[in-house]
């Protein structure tokens, strides 16, 4: 029998489809091998770096001592633009003449895409679930300073309630350092470099890996205090990959289906803008790059007098 | 404008916060696949014969896939065939080159009438049954065969329970089998199909 079941499955749904969504993203795949099973979830693996790669700073001033701790939550949207709601599919199995077709990723139409083979057989694609965006909120704490060097962390634990699944892990971890302190006549405008390293796991009760992505990023932040306003723009490199595991029943057997993303080198602009008023700071930005993303976060920092962004 | 949340379980008071509480999925088709097999087993003493064999779990096939993917017919936008392999599971007692046709017909009752074809689903040349190994290139398809099929499909989901019978019209084989000679072989024949289920909004 050609089954469809995903054993571990729905490794995607950490990636933006929460919850009973979930299953459903579960069933689509198992209408889907590796080559394209890769190209349907693209989308959202693509989202995912997107959103991890945001919000990461708001101000590129870093105070050269003092001590403050910075709590922060951010939420970060990536918008789907219209490329991103099809893949290029082939036929899988039996069915003749093996042949490519336009079809929806998961992100993509609702409607299931019909291919014609020999003699009257049909092959049909999925359908997607017709997303516009996905958002991703994550909290994140920072803590400065050392000559002109903050580090920021960020933590997520999930847990799905599905023990095929299991939990959720994202932590990431950062460092800042101030490159505009050594440079007098740069003043009003801070200048920093920054790398960050992040890692998400995904992992059954019984300890198998269902995902595993590791993203590091380095970049360099610059930004002016324009009273309580601080606008600020930052240009990083970005080193991604995602591997995702799961089963795949045919003829009563479970085959392992390994998805391994691997990108090259992606370069990200950001420009945002915040706002502080006391110890609260609040901040938008948008970031382009080969998935643009939108991030919005609020942090309050202690004690209030500290790591002004109006230094 | 549809968003969708991933819950970042990092405490209440950040989910409260951010009112991550849910989302609205529109479902896109799902698409099913399923399998369905028969094995015709013959002993032949003459090169000309004919033979059949039935397909009578389509319908079960059909449900218990549905209810693995916690579907329902009503919900099946449409059924087809994908493809159908032929495999022969033994060859005794040694290679034999058939040349015939299988056809497919619906015969709802046993020994009746048939309530659509017999049409030819596949034809052989001179092919020998060792080189049968259940690939797809191992045979091509007719389209009136695999209409036949199709239809079949697409009256279970009109809660009907077709019977699929497939006869096996066999012109010449070579050699020839005789009494001292008898042609044995089992085959099992595949027919895949897939369904297109709407699954709705999930919320």
């Amino acid at each position: 029998m050609v089954g469809s079941r995903i054993g571990a499955g729905a490794a995607l749904l950490v990636l933006g489809l929460a919850g009973a969504a979930g299953a459903q993203v579960d069933e689509r795949l198992a209408a889907y091998t590796g080559r394209n099973a890769k190209g349907y979830l693209a989308p959202l693996v693509d989202a995912f770096r997107s959103n991890l790669n945001s919000a990461l700073f708001y101000s590129a001033y870093v105070p050269t001592r003092g001590f403050y701790v910075s709590l922060e939550v951010n939420a970060m949207g990536t918008f789907f633009d219209e490329d991103s709601r099809t893949f290029v599919a082939t036929t899988e199995g039996d069915f003749l003449p093996e042949q490519s077709a336009k079809a929806p990723t998961v992100i993509g139409d609702n409607d299931a895409v019909y291919v014609d083979g020999n003699a009257a057989t049909q092959f049909a694609f999925p359908g997607g679930f017709d997303v516009d965006n996905i958002w991703f909120a994550c909290p994140q704490v920072r803590i400065g300073s050392w000559k002109g060097t903050e580090a920021m962390g960020r933590f997520i634990l999930y847990d799905t309630s599905v023990s095929e699944l299991g939990s959720l892990t994202v932590w990431g971890a950062g460092l800042r350092h101030s490159i505009s302190q050594y440079i007098e006549r740069m003043r009003p405008v801070d200048l920093s470099v920054s790398v960050t390293g992040q890692r998400a796991q995904l992992e059954t009760d019984d300890s198998r890996d269902v995902l595993e992505a590791r993203l590091v990023s380095a970049g360099v932040q610059s930004g002016i205090a324009l009273g309580g306003m601080y606008p600020y723009g930052g240009l990083s490199a970005n080193w991604y990959e995602m591997d995702v595991r799961y089963e795949f029943e045919q003829d009563s057997e479970l085959e392992p289906i390994a998805l391994d993303y691997r990108y090259d080198v992606e370069f990200q602009l950001t420009l945002g803008i915040a706002y502080r008023l006391s110890g609260i700071t609040a901040y938008g930005e948008y970031n382009l790059a080969d998935q643009n993303c939108l991030a919005a976060g609020l942090s309050v920092t202690f004690p209030f007098n500290s790591r002004s962004t109006t230094p | 404008m549809k968003h969708v949340w991933t819950k970042a379980l990092a405490g209440a008071a950040v989910m409260t916060m951010l009112g991550l509480s849910g989302c609205v999925l529109e479902n896109g088709d799902l698409v099913v696949s399923e399998l369905v097999c028969v094995t015709l087993t013959e002993s032949q003493t003459t090169g000309t014969f004919s033979t059949f064999a039935v397909v009578d779990d389509f319908q079960e096939a059909l449900e218990r896939k549905l209810k693995e993917n916690g579907s329902s017919k009503r919900q099946v936008k449409s059924i087809h065939m994908v493809s159908a392999t032929f495999k022969t599971l033994t060859v005794t007692p040694h290679d034999w080159n058939v040349t015939g046709d299988i056809d497919i017909a619906r015969q709802d009752v046993p020994g009746g009438a048939y309530e659509d074809g017999p049409a030819t689903l596949v034809a052989f040349d001179n092919q020998s049954l060792l080189a049968l190994r259940g690939k797809p290139t191992d045979a091509d398809l007719l389209a009136d065969g695999v209409l036949v099929v199709n239809r079949a499909l697409e009256a279970l989901l009109a809660d009907e329970d077709p019977r699929l019978v497939l006869l096996v019209e066999n012109e010449t084989v070579s050699p020839t089998p005789s009494e001292s000679d008898p042609m044995g072989f089992s085959l099992l024949i595949c027919v895949q199909f897939q369904m297109v289920v709407e699954k709705g909004n999930n919320k």
